[in-house]
C-alpha cells in the first residue's frame, strides 16, 4: 500500500514539474518529484479537510488524479516539446571515466545506503517530533482531519494554543506524515529518508550545470556528509526538509539566472511556495530573490512579470495556510514583533552566536573554513567582474534576514541564548548547500578543475 | 544524409579506440594520480575532523553495524533501543489497554525524580506520552479537570507511585504496573 501512496507522489511531481519546465536533467527530475509531489498532496489535504471533506486515502488518490489530469493536459499541449526533453533523456552518457569521481560517487552511495537504512529502521524520538509533526501525522490518519483533532480539545493536548505552539506551524511536515500514516507506514520516517536520498540527487544535478563532474561528485560528498545536517537527515524535525525547498530554490533560480533558462524561474518559484509551507521562516529565501529580479527589472529588462510572479507563488503557501488557521479557529498566541525596536544584547547574542556557529567545526566540518578560503582567493574576480556576485548577495542577504527574524520574534518561552545554543545550529542548514555550491561554480575552482579534467582525459 | 554519414564515422570512430587506449585511460598515470589525489582528500579531511570522523564511524558505520545486527526488531524492540525501560513500560501500556481507555499518572513532580530504571523525565508531559499512547488519553495526579478525572479507568504505576489511586490493595507492589480501575 505504502509504495502506492510513494509511487503517486512521484507521478504527481514528475507530471507538475514536466509540464513547468522541459529543461530539467533527468537527475533534478529523480531528485524533485518525491518532495514536490508530497508537497502538492498535503496542499491538497489541506484544501480537502478546508472544505469538510474527511482526509482519506480515496479523497486524497482523487484529488491527486484529478491534478494530474489538469497537469497532464497541459503536458499534452507541449507535447512537442516533452519529446524533446525525453529525447533528450535517451542521449544520456555516462561523464567520462574517472577514478576520482568514481570514488566520491562510490563513497555518497555506500554512505547513503547506510543513512537511508539508519532513518526508516529507527523510530521516531526527536522531542520536536515526538510532541507535535509525528503525533500530529498519526491523528490525522486515524481522524481523516487536522482542523478537527481531539487533540485540540479539552486538556488532551497541553499548551495547543500558547507561543510557539505546535499546532500553527506550517503545514507540510506533519501532513506528509499523515500521508504516508494513511497509506499503512508503521513509521513516518520513510518521508525523511526520501527527502535527503531526493535531495544528493537533485544537488547533483543543478551543481554539474556550474562545474565538472569530478568537482560536482566532491561538493555533493562533503554537503552530503555535514555532521550536523547528515545526522538531522534521520531524525523527524522540520530543518532538514525546509533546508531541501529553501536551498534547492535559491540554486534552481541561479540556474534560471546564470544560464538564462527562463522555465528554472517557475521550478524554483514552486520550490519556495514549498519552502514557506515548510517553515514560517521560508520568506527570508523569497526577500534576496524578489530583490533581484526587482533590482534586475528596473535596471535592464524593465519587466516586472518575473519578479513578482516569483514572490506572488513564493509567499502564496504562507498566506493560504494563515488564511485557514484563522478560518478553522486554530491561531496561536503571536510571537513575532512587527514593530521597529533597538534591544543591543538580543543583536549581539544573534550576531555572536550565528558567528560561533558559522566556524564551527565539529557541526558542519570544513564547509564554512574551505568558503571563506575560496571566498578570498576569489575576490579579485568578484570586484573586477562581479564572478557570482548574485550568489553571494543571495547568502549574505538571506543569512542578514534569518537573524533579523530571530531578533524580531519575541522568545517568552526561552531565552534567546539557549535557542541559539540549542536549536541554531539546525538553522543554518538550508545555507550548507548553497556555501558549497559557491565553492564549486566559483570562477577559480572551475578554472582548477578544467585544467584538471584537460590534464586526466588528454588522449 | 550528411550528418546520419558522419554519425555513422564518428561510431565507426569510437569503436575503432583500441582496447589498448581504453586500458591506457584507466589505468594511467592520470588517472591513478586522480584516485590517489581523491583518496588523500577524502581520507586527510575525514581523519582530522572530528565531525567528519564522528559522522563516518559512529553515525553512519556504527548504526549500520547495530541494523544488521538486529534485522529482525520489531518496532517496539526498536524503540527499546532508543528509549530503554521507558519505552517497555509504555509499550506494556498501550497493549493492555482499549484505544478509548483514559490512564491515570502519577503527578508530574513525582515522575521526573530521579530513580534507578532511568524513565525519561519526558513522561511527565502529556504531549509526549500522547505520540506512544495515541489515542488513549492521559490525566496526571496533580490535575484538576473533572471531566477527564470520572473518566479514568487505568492507574499507572511509575516508580511506585500511584497505588493511592487504586480501591482494592493488591497482592504485590512492583515499581511500575498497570492497573484496571475497580
Amino acid at each position: 500500500m505504502l509504495t502506492i501512496g510513494i509511487i503517486l507522489s512521484c507521478l504527481l511531481g514528475a507530471t507538475t514539474l514536466l509540464s513547468i519546465s522541459q529543461r530539467l536533467k533527468w537527475i533534478e527530475l529523480l531528485g524533485l518529484m518525491f518532495p514536490v509531489g508530497i508537497g502538492i498532496q498535503t496542499f491538497l489535504m489541506v484544501l480537502i479537510d478546508w472544505i469538510n471533506i474527511p482526509i482519506t486515502v480515496s479523497s486524497i488518490t482523487i484529488a491527486t488524479l484529478l491534478w494530474i489530469a489538469g497537469v497532464g493536459f497541459v503536458l499534452f499541449r507541449k507535447k512537442e516539446s516533452v519529446a524533446g526533453w525525453w529525447e533528450g533523456v535517451g542521449k544520456f552518457t555516462f561523464p567520462q571515466f574517472n577514478w576520482c569521481w568514481l570514488l566520491f560517487i562510490g563513497a555518497i552511495v555506500a554512505l547513503e545506503v547506510m543513512n537511508f537504512a539508519k532513518t526508516i529502521y529507527f523510530p521516531t524520538t526527536d522531542r520536536d517530533s515526538v510532541v507535535g509533526f509525528d503525533l500530529f501525522g498519526m491523528a490525522i490518519a486515524a481522524e481523516h482531519t487536522f482542523k478537527g483533532l481531539s487533540l485540540f480539545s479539552g486538556i488532551s493536548y497541553d499548551d495547543a494554543r500558547g507561543p510557539g505552539s505546535y499546532i500553527t506551524y506550517t503545514p507540510l511536515v506533519h501532513f506528509s506524515y499523515g500521508y504516508v500514516y494513511l497509506w499503512g507506514a508503521k513509521l513516518s520516517k520513510i518521508v525523511n529518508a526520501l527527502f535527503y536520498l531526493s535531495f544528493i540527487l537533485a544537488f547533483y544535478g543543478i551543481t554539474s550545470r556550474f562545474a565538472t563532474h569530478t568537482l560536482t561528485a566532491i561538493v555533493t560528498f562533503f554537503t552530503f556528509l555535514t555532521p550536523e545536517f547528515l545526522a538531522f537527515s534521520s531524525l523527524s524535525g522540520t530543518n532538514v526538509l525546509h533546508a531541501y525547498f529553501a536551498s534547492l530554490g535559491v540554486l534552481f533560480f541561479l540556474a534560471f539566472y546564470y544560464k538564462q533558462e527562463n522555465s528554472l524561474l517557475w521550478v524554483s518559484s514552486l520550490l519556495m511556495f514549498f519552502n514557506f509551507w515548510t517553515r514560517n521562516e521560508g520568506i527570508v529565501f523569497i526577500a534576496p530573490i524578489f530583490i533581484i529580479l526587482l533590482w534586475n527589472a528596473f535596471f535592464k529588462t524593465k519587466n516586472y512579470k518575473h519578479a513578482f510572479g516569483f514572490f506572488g507563488i513564493g509567499i502564496a503557501s504562507f498566506i493560504i495556510w494563515n488564511i485557514f488557521l484563522k478560518a478553522s479557529d486554530m491561531s496561536g498566541t503571536q510571537v513575532f514583533i512587527f514593530k521597529p525596536f533597538w534591544d543591543a544584547e538580543k543583536a549581539s547574542t544573534i550576531g555572536n552566536e550565528f558567528w560561533a556557529l558559522l566556524a564551527n567545526p565539529t557541526y558542519y566540518g570544513i564547509t564554512f573554513s574551505l568558503f571563506a578560503i575560496v571566498l578570498t582567493s576569489n575576490a579579485w574576480y568578484i570586484i573586477k567582474k562581479q564572478d557570482m556576485a548574485v550568489t553571494l548577495s543571495i547568502i549574505v542577504l538571506a543569512l542578514v534576514f534569518y537573524m533579523l527574524t530571530l531578533y524580531q520574534i519575541n522568545y517568552i518561552w526561552d531565552s534567546m541564548l539557549n535557542v541559539l545554543q540549542y536549536s541554531g545550529k539546525r538553522f543554518l542548514f538550508c545555507f550548507i548547500p548553497l556555501f558549497w555550491f559557491y565553492i564549486a561554480a566559483n570562477k577559480n575552482m572551475k578554472w582548477l578543475f578544467e585544467k584538471i579534467d584537460r590534464f586526466v582525459f588528454r588522449a | 544524409m550528411a550528418h546520419k554519414n558522419s554519425k555513422r564515422n564518428t561510431i565507426l570512430d569510437s569503436s575503432e579506440k583500441s582496447l589498448h587506449s581504453w586500458f591506457k585511460q584507466v589505468f594511467g598515470f592520470r588517472s591513478i594520480l586522480m584516485l590517489s589525489a581523491g583518496l588523500i582528500i577524502l581520507t586527510t579531511t575525514i581523519k582530522n575532523n572530528a565531525g567528519y570522523n564522528w559522522a563516518w564511524n559512529n553515525l553512519l558505520t556504527g548504526n549500520w553495524k547495530i541494523i544488521r545486527a538486529n534485522r529482525s526488531a520489531t518496532i517496539a524492540d526498536r524503540y527499546a533501543m532508543k528509549m530503554g525501560f521507558t519505552a517497555q513500560f509504555l509499550e506494556h501500556i498501550k497493549q493492555n489497554t482499549p484505544e478509548n481507555a483514559v490512564i491515570l499518572f502519577p503527578a508530574k513532580a513525582q515522575l521526573q525524580e530521579k530513580n534507578q530504571y532511568n524513565i525519561d523525565p519526558n513522561i511527565a508531559g502529556r504531549n509526549w506520552v500522547l505520540h506512544y499512547l495515541y489515542p488513549r488519553q492521559v490525566i496526571y495526579a496533580d490535575e484538576d479537570y473533572t471531566p477527564l478525572l470520572q473518566r479514568v479507568n487505568y492507574i499507572a504505576i511509575v516508580n511506585g507511585y500511584g497505588y493511592e489511586f487504586l480501591n482494592v490493595e493488591p497482592e504485590k507492589r512492583p515499581p511500575f504496573a498497570l492497573f484496571p480501575k475497580q
